[in-house]
């Protein structure tokens, strides 16, 4: 990377430490401070009721630097964020071969079209993100040591996985399903 | 004459050497996503700044990694090139006067060719495939297993289908989008 301009001035500030001290320092504390001015936890003062200011900084400032101080969050931090970016990209990926099929001249809204995926999308979302950072914490080999000890070579795992989904689809099919003459199914 | 000797070729080859397509292009793209989905969502209420902030350090963080970037630069083209098929086929059944509403069937398969688009995008792009964990690796007793399981399902399928209402591939694709349409409310 450092042999082209750009990636020369990307090279120079991660020498810095622009990437491991500025960059995760203004994160944790823009969101700080932006959370605790939109939920005014420590009050407003003024006529207009502006929340107070210097203590939302202050609180900010120094959870920030206690978290610079933890290596391991930082470099958490460091490993998923970009993972979290490129799982949004392949989403409006997704989006953007859909909307190639819309030819109405609206605005083409997605969760109008998907209103009842609502839920299923955002669990396939948080399991994303949270496997993300467990994959940035490196807990990754742990929960994979636990699900699959000796490395997964026995593929024994796999039937005992397909078997429970198997048992858990035909307990769903069983229970879910609805009577054909319309009425009571006792 | 200025542009006597103007090659677009070398222009691309220069901005490729100045590390354009490495730093800055990623650069922009994470950050006007990130800018863009912020202040949509105004979580940070309608505070730009914060969200300015937030959308730059995950922008930084994300050039800074260079196997994503990698990953990005092989991953967009491919679905570009997704795109521009799916935009020529339109244009080539628009030829025959089809009016192309995306409901009912046309969505279930816009659903499954955007499903398809990005994820042979996205995984013919990465290095996944070449470095798969022992348990994940497809061994010819995985595939025959798929392959039973599969076929057992058909079979079951085909056993306990009543014969009333059996339906297409067209009919299903239909039913998939209109569950979608309508929000899964028939």
């Amino acid at each position: 990377m450092s042999e082209t301009l750009f990636g020369g001035a990307i090279v120079f500030l991660q020498d810095m430490g622009f990437f491991d001290v500025v960059l995760p320092f203004l994160l944790v504390f823009t969101i700080f401070f932006g959370i605790l001015e939109k939920t005014k936890i420590f009050g407003t003062e003024g006529k207009d009721n502006h929340p107070k200011k210097n203590l939302n900084a202050m609180t900010a400032f120094v959870v920030a630097f206690f978290v610079l101080a933890a290596k391991e969050v930082v470099a958490a931090i460091q490993n998923s964020l970009p993972l979290v970016a490129l799982v949004l990209l392949a989403i409006l990926c997704f989006l953007m071969l859909i909307g190639a099929f819309f030819t109405s001249k609206e605005e083409f809204n997605f969760m109008e079209f998907f209103k009842d995926w609502k839920a299923p999308i955002a669990a396939l979302l948080l399991l994303s993100v949270v496997l993300i950072f467990i994959y940035a914490v490196g807990w990754s080999g742990i929960l994979l040591g636990f699900l699959f000890p000796g490395g997964g070579k026995n593929t024994d795992y796999f039937i005992i996985g397909a078997f429970v989904v198997a048992m858990a689809g035909i307990v769903f099919y069983v229970v879910g399903g609805k009577s054909d003459n319309g009425g009571d199914d006792d | 004459m200025v542009f006597e000797n103007f090659n677009f070729t070398d222009l691309i080859e220069t901005l490729d050497s100045m590390g354009f397509y490495d730093v800055a292009l990623p650069f922009l793209l994470v950050f006007t996503i990130f800018f863009a989905i912020l202040s949509k969502l105004s979580l940070f209420g309608e505070k730009k700044n914060i969200n300015v902030v937030i959308a730059l350090v995950f922008a930084f963080l994300f050039v800074r990694v260079s196997s994503i970037v990698e990953l990005t630069n092989e991953f967009l083209p491919k679905v570009s090139m997704v795109a521009i098929v799916l935009i020529s086929l339109l244009v080539l059944i628009g030829i025959f006067g089809v009016n192309l509403e995306l409901k009912g069937m046309p969505m279930g398969v816009a659903f499954f060719i955007a499903l398809i688009g990005v994820g042979y995008s996205f995984f013919s792009s990465t290095s996944f495939g070449n470095s798969l964990p022992t348990w994940m690796e497809f061994s010819a007793y995985d595939r025959n297993l798929f392959i039973g399981i599969a076929a057992i399902v058909v079979f079951i399928w085909f056993i306990t289908g009543t014969g009333e209402g059996k339906k297409s591939l067209g009919d299903m694709f239909k039913d998939f989008g209109d569950g979608i349409v309508s929000g899964g409310k028939k």
